[in-house]
């Protein structure tokens, strides 16, 4: 029997020989790890495009293997803090931050955001505010501003 | 008791400008109860009914103690804000009642918005905070009535 025989009779065997069902359960009980190395993955990979370095060049600076480097773009690799210093220095990229209780992590189009709603809330108030600035400098001319009626009846408030 | 809100709704409130000064005296014993009663307080505003927008603006000025000569020792206060309210559905309400809310709780707000910030101001002051006495908002606007003739 050769290769593809083999193949094609595993496939119609009846349990077929696959770790499908592991793989799921390992996915699944990994999430968070599996989505951290996959955002590592994808800054490593920027990174080494705007150096313009290879993966192989890479696994040379770091003195790692190839297949290392390998598993960490594909979002397989779960690294040791001396690990992640190492990227950092020779990459001159930032990968591991711990941020104090008070601080938070913004993208600068949630950053832009927030300065135009700024910005805008600003420009409200000033418009706001122009308005009143204008009744006052009529104030003075009784004619331009509305009249005020004698209401001698149903008077409520009486004191302010 | 359970507050039910009044459809006049204040919408915003600025403070526009503030003057103080405190004028020293010579005297040493001063009654300061009756010094403060004795402060002259001078109002103006102006109302704006903004048909279009349904918002009534409302530029108010308080004076207190401003003669230009004969002022009293002790705090010389101008303070000015605007504001803008507005009336929930003012087709349901008469007549009477709209004119009270749209003349008299407005400026009767503003006055009360101002006396605060008067007292803050002068609570910092040698002789302690200053209250604003409560003022005849009838008259106020009776005045300005007449003025307008």
């Amino acid at each position: 029997m050769n290769k593809t025989e083999e193949k094609i009779k595993a496939l119609a065997a009846e349990n077929p020989v696959s770790n499908w069902k592991e793989k799921v359960a390992f996915r699944k009980a990994n999430k968070a790890t599996l989505r951290q190395a996959a955002k590592v993955a994808l800054r490593l990979l920027d990174a080494l495009e705007e150096k313009g370095w290879s993966q192989a060049q890479l696994a040379r600076e770091l003195e790692v293997t190839p297949q290392q480097v390998s598993k960490w773009v594909k979002g397989e690799g779960d690294f040791k803090f001396s690990t992640i210093d190492k990227l950092e220095k020779v990459l001159g990229i930032t990968i591991h931050v711990v941020l104090a209780e008070d601080e938070f992590v913004t993208t600068e189009e949630a950053f832009e955001a927030r300065i135009n709603e700024e910005v805008m809330a600003y420009h409200q108030r000033w418009t706001m505010t122009q308005e009143y600035l204008k009744l006052k400098n009529q104030v003075t001319n009784p004619q331009t501003v509305m009249a005020v009626s004698h209401a001698d009846k149903d008077v409520i408030a009486m004191a302010g | 008791m359970k507050a039910k809100f009044s459809p006049l709704q204040l919408l915003d409130f600025k403070l526009l400008e503030s003057h103080f000064e405190f004028l020293v005296t010579e005297e040493s014993e001063i009654d300061i109860k009756e010094l403060f009663q004795s402060y002259s307080v001078d109002i103006d505003f102006g109302i704006r009914n903004n048909e279009e927008a349904q918002e009534i603006q409302l530029f108010t000025m308080i004076q207190v103690n401003s003669g230009e000569e004969d002022s009293l020792p002790g705090y010389k206060i101008m303070v000015e804000g605007g504001g803008t309210f507005r009336i929930q559905n003012p087709e349901a309400l008469e007549e009477n009642l709209k004119n009270n809310l749209t003349q008299f709780s407005t400026l009767n707000m503003m006055i009360n918005n101002l006396r605060n910030i008067i007292y803050q101001i002068t609570n910092l002051g040698p002789m302690g905070g200053y209250l604003l006495p409560p003022i005849d908002i009838t008259q106020l606007l009776r005045d300005k009535a007449e003025r307008k003739k």
